[in-house]
């Protein structure tokens, strides 16, 4: 450090010391004396790190591209507050951050079939309290939003709903001059011809774990879950851990599934192995002409390969209006955010109408009715949406998940390969899923 | 009866063996490098060819021009390279110290430093993310070559020590009683020696970090600081489903720097590797 000039070389010690003090704590000081003058004179905005698997950065979907829109929307309603995205494709970063306690992510996108497990950090803000405080419709939704509470609470904003759909290749049902199967009972007739055709799978069941979180997951979220809840609505228990799902009723749908591999010959052995990518890939090529499938990947589909062959119908049931479990995607609080009120106008804006009106765009079936009168809803992809959102009012259901989802689909998964390929009963089958699931959360905390 | 000779009969089947290991080795490099020249619908074609029936680069466009390509093939240059750098700096010295001198404890110190490359890494991500957060260290360049350097300093130490052993020890000697230092007869003398066996690790170290996926994506989520590894495992876990053409060109392009790094330095490595093999 230079002393300055105007000391005397002969300057006592005690001067120079003083000197040298004094020095450095100004270059100490003023830094901070500067900063907190501009802090007071020009706020900074918050910044809130929003954890999601829509990545801004990919030009192929089209929900990405909508929620930036939002966000930019946004942050000019509330210049004070900055939303920085952090790309989570599979929740797990968002998980391991709320087991740790950290202050980020601020908020995050979770699914309704994910919530419970997250709930159990005890990491997440219940939105009860504030959507009360600033007068949230709770009614302006699909489903209520309570459907979608753990142990009564809400705990997050809810985005979109998705309801399992039949996806079919139409030009395949005119060769076996069949319409799209309303019931499981028709399915196995119309899958029946068309697993006839040479190198055509007529009806998808996906058995396997690739392409989603983990275990059976597509058998699961498409067809499991609506198959044994279909009358009755009980999934897991309230409590989020004991399957209580009636055991007629998965016993029922054990035996439907065997048959469609079996009896009806709906669906061919290489089935077993398909998950989420074989299914998409086969409606892409036309290998696949039916299955029950996520209606979010309708877009991807068509535009992947399938193109104007490629349909959607109501999902099969035991009924041909029966109720189909529906999940979607929320906006949840990090509790352990620094930022809560600001991450609160974010879930809430993203929730509003408005933030619904601009989402939509992005081909998601939006969570809240009123977006629906919105001119969008008068365009092609708009009015498909339109439909959909008219299935999940009339068919769609909102069940409880257990805290082990990933696990227990394993479980399904495992058991139900093992009642195909080694000729098993559904008895057994359900005795595996039962004992080996009660054996896992007897484990889990 | 003409008898087919045994050195016809051996050499046959030591070709079609060989033969069918390449096949093996290259077969699914051919594939990708075919679903990459492939437009959408040819890629999920019901029967499968390997020759695209209509040959398209616009997949490889795609991939140059992605707005975020530039930032994540630097992101996977300055971790390998910063990680190999910090891995040879700490490892260089230490190795050296192993070699030539004795101190207490030596040996199972040298054991402990090769245990610590067994312990996996999936086992240490929680603590270690724990402790970074509570820092406020994730999301830092600086922190994730640490880490992956951390991964790699063990096998480097234990390399390097291997490589000094082969040099004579009377080089050393001579240097000392000319009154050379260590660290002179590190730079000096030892360094140039050993030039093909750093080579070889650090051509090791280059491809371990370039592929590594855990860490970057646990401690540095963050969309500007993630590599090309992390963006091509999107690709897969993308919820609209996989373009295979798009993500085979991307796998290929990301490839390509670790591909030409080895042919560059290909003889060095070999070199290294075979050091050892004869001492004379």
């Amino acid at each position: 450090m230079n002393i300055p000039v105007v000391l005397k070389p002969q300057a006592g010690l005690g001067t120079r010391l003083a000197v040298a003090l004094g020095i450095g704590a100004a270059t100490l000081l003023g830094p901070v004396g500067s900063h907190v003058a501009f802090a007071q004179t020009a706020a900074a905005p918050v910044e809130i790190v929003y954890a999601t698997f829509l990545d801004p950065n990919n030009q192929n979907d089209p929900r990405a591209a909508a929620q930036m829109k939002a966000i930019a929307a946004f942050e000019k309603a509330n210049p004070g507050i900055k939303v920085k995205v952090q790309v989570d494709s599979t929740q797990q970063a968002t998980l391991r951050a709320l087991r740790s306690r950290s202050a980020t992510p601020d908020l995050f996108r979770v699914a309704n079939f994910s919530l419970p497990e997250f709930v159990a950090t005890n990491s997440m803000v219940p939105m009860d309290d504030l959507l009360k405080r600033d007068n949230v419709s709770q009614s302006d939704f699909l489903i209520p939003l309570a459907a979608g509470a753990i142990n009564g609470k809400i705990y997050g904003m809810q985005q979109d709903y998705r309801i399992p759909v039949l996806l079919y290749r139409k030009k395949l049902l005119q060769q076996v001059d069949a319409k799209p199967p309303a019931t499981w009972d028709d399915v196995c007739v119309v899958g029946g011809k068309l697993s006839a055709l040479p190198n055509i799978v007529g009806y998808a069941v996906p058995v396997g774990t690739s392409g989603g979180l983990g275990g059976a997951q597509p058998l699961a979220e498409n067809l499991f879950s609506s198959m044994v809840s279909e009358d009755g609505g009980k999934y897991f228990a309230d409590n989020n851990r004991e399957f209580v799902a009636p055991k007629a009723q998965v016993i029922r749908s054990l035996q439907t599934i065997k048959d469609l591999y079996g009896k009806c010959k709906a669906t061919p052995m290489t089935s077993v192995q398909f998950g989420y990518t074989e299914v998409h890939d086969g409606l892409r090529a036309g290998t696949v002409a039916m299955a029950t499938y996520g209606l979010f990947r309708f877009r991807a589909i068509e535009s992947g390969g399938a193109g104007e062959d490629l349909g959607w119908a109501p999902p099969p049931a035991y009924k041909s209006n029966g109720k189909q479990v529906t999940y979607g995607f929320m906006v949840s609080i990090n509790s352990n955010t620094a930022n809560r009120e600001a991450a609160w106008q974010f879930a809430k804006f993203m929730g509003s109408p408005e933030g619904q009106a601009i989402t939509a765009e992005g081909g998601e079936v939006v969570a809240r009715t009123s977006v629906y009168n919105n001119p969008y809803f008068a365009t092609p992809a708009g009015l498909r949406q339109k439909e959909w959102s008219q299935l999940v009012k009339e068919r769609g259901q909102m069940v409880n998940y257990s805290l082990l989802t990933t696990t227990f689909n394993q479980i399904l998964g495992d058991a139900i390969q093992r009642m195909l390929l080694r000729n098993g009963t559904p008895e057994e089958a359900y005795t595996e899923i039962d004992t080996k699931y009660k054996e896992a959360l007897a484990k889990s905390p | 009866m003409y008898a087919i000779p045994p050195k016809l009969t051996n050499r046959t089947i030591v070709v079609g063996l060989s033969a069918l290991v390449v096949l093996c080795a290259v077969g699914p490099m051919m594939w990708a490098i075919s679903t990459s020249l492939k437009n959408e619908v040819d890629a999920v074609a019901a029967i499968p060819a390997l020759i695209p029936p209509s040959i398209t680069f616009a997949n490889f466009l795609t991939v140059f021009t992605h707005k975020t390509f530039l930032v994540e093939l630097f992101n996977s240059v300055l971790y390998a390279a910063g990680a190999v750098a910090v891995a040879l700096a700490v490892g260089i010295p230490a190795g050296y110290a192993a070699s030539r001198f004795n101190f207490p404890a030596k040996r199972p110190l040298m054991l402990l430093i090769l245990a610590t490359s067994m312990v996996p890494g999936v086992a240490l991500l929680v603590p270690t993310f724990y402790l970074l957060d509570q820092l406020g260290l994730l999301n830092n360049r600086f922190v994730v070559v640490v880490i992956l350097a951390a991964r790699i300093a063990p096998q480097t130490v234990w390399f390097i020590q291997n490589f000094v052993d082969a040099v004579p020890r009377d080089i050393d000697e001579a240097a000392l009683l000319d009154g050379a230092s260590h660290r002179q007869i590190l730079l000096l003398l030892v360094l140039p020696l050993i030039r093909p066996g750093i080579a070889a690790v650090a051509v090791i170290g280059a491809i371990t970090t370039w592929n590594d996926y855990i860490t970057v994506a646990v401690f540095a989520p963050d969309s500007v600081k993630r590599t090309l590894q992390v963006a091509l495992v999107n690709q897969v876990f993308d919820s609209v489903g996989i373009s295979w053409s798009f993500t085979m060109a991307f796998a290929l392009v990301s490839s390509l720097p670790v591909i030409v790094l080895f042919v560059l330095v290909q003889k060095w490595f070999i070199a290294g590797l075979t050091a050892g093999a004869v001492k004379g």
